[in-house]
């Protein structure tokens, strides 16, 4: 047995304070008790992958193809129909808006909003055109 | 559903005595020190005491943490005790002595406290507490070798401090 052994055991000597019986008390108690709830941090990650699983839920069904469901009448082959059954004056295109919004706006082009395009001076009558002189009447012109 | 039974009583009964002095490494009292060992037992037999390879190093690891986050919380206290004037506590024996050596233990008990923290706790874990290195360096999270190290300088320094202290 080294010094170092003895010395220990010598310090082993000295016992360490007893728990009180009151520590002793109140762990038999908690032990008792039902388990807390969950925490909250628990409980939000379980509403994460709940709320998870209810996107994935809907990517699903917004991505089902023509596979899934019949194609509509007067589809293009594209979309899974024949286009040879489109009945006359079918607008065969497929079209997403989601139900209950405004139909998309179909912009009118920039020469028809009231702003000509550099490449249309000759349609403004009365204005000079990149040249620098005034251009003929266009109706004149569709005339002749 | 009740957890309390013979099982929990015979092992805080083994461990409680070391880890509450384990705990006063980091807590102003025994009473404080309690506290601690409570919390992280109860948390230790509800959920570590299954998933743990080595329970007991587990129940010294959990003792530690929680050891420190209540120092967090009463150096808060501490601010604000000290902003309102009031007294502290004064320092209480963390071994149980006769009367005729009680001289021997508070001897002990100061020249522990001049340890570094790093071999204080190697100590007083393989001494009081009965873990061997392996389990005392899962505990600290050092090698295996840190911890034996550690532990004999402790010893030097104790001894060293207490023969000074017996040379009048």
């Amino acid at each position: 047995m080294t010094d170092d052994d003895r010395f220990e055991d010598e310090l082993r000597s000295l016992r360490p304070r007893a728990a009180s019986d009151a520590a002793r008390r109140l762990t038999a108690a908690r032990l008792a008790a039902p388990p807390p709830k969950p925490h909250t941090g628990r409980r939000l990650a379980g509403a994460a992958v709940a709320v998870s699983a209810a996107a994935a839920l809907l990517a699903a069904v917004l991505t089902a193809g023509p596979a899934d469901t019949p194609p509509r009448p007067g589809a293009g082959a594209e979309n899974g129909g024949d286009g040879a059954t489109a009945p006359a004056g079918c607008d065969c295109r497929v079209r997403f808006r989601r139900p209950g919004t405004a139909r998309p706006v179909r912009l009118a082009p920039p020469s028809a909003r009231g702003r000509p395009s550099a490449a249309a001076p000759a349609l403004v009558r009365g204005l000079p055109g990149p040249s620098g002189s005034l251009d003929p009447d266009p109706r004149a012109a569709l005339r002749s | 559903m009740s957890e309390a039974g013979p099982d929990w009583e015979s092992w805080f009964d083994a461990t409680a005595p070391a880890l509450v002095l384990f705990a006063r490494q980091w807590t102003d009292s025994h009473a404080d020190a309690e506290d601690v060992v409570q919390e992280a037992f109860v948390r230790f037999w509800r959920a570590g005491r299954h998933a743990a390879e080595d329970p007991k190093a587990y129940l010294f690891a959990s003792v530690k943490r929680a050891a420190l986050d209540a120092r967090r919380g009463r150096l808060r206290r501490r601010r604000r005790e000290a902003e309102a004037g009031r007294d502290r506590r004064p320092n209480e024996p963390v071994f149980e002595s006769a009367l005729e050596r009680d001289e021997w233990r508070a001897g002990v008990e100061a020249a522990l406290a001049t340890l570094p923290e790093g071999q204080r706790e190697v100590l007083v874990l393989k001494v009081w507490g009965g873990l061997t290195f392996p389990q005392i360096a899962a505990v600290l999270g050092v090698p295996p070798n840190t911890a034996a190290s550690r532990h004999r300088y402790a010893l030097e320094a104790l001894r060293r401090r207490l023969a000074e202290e017996a040379v009048p």
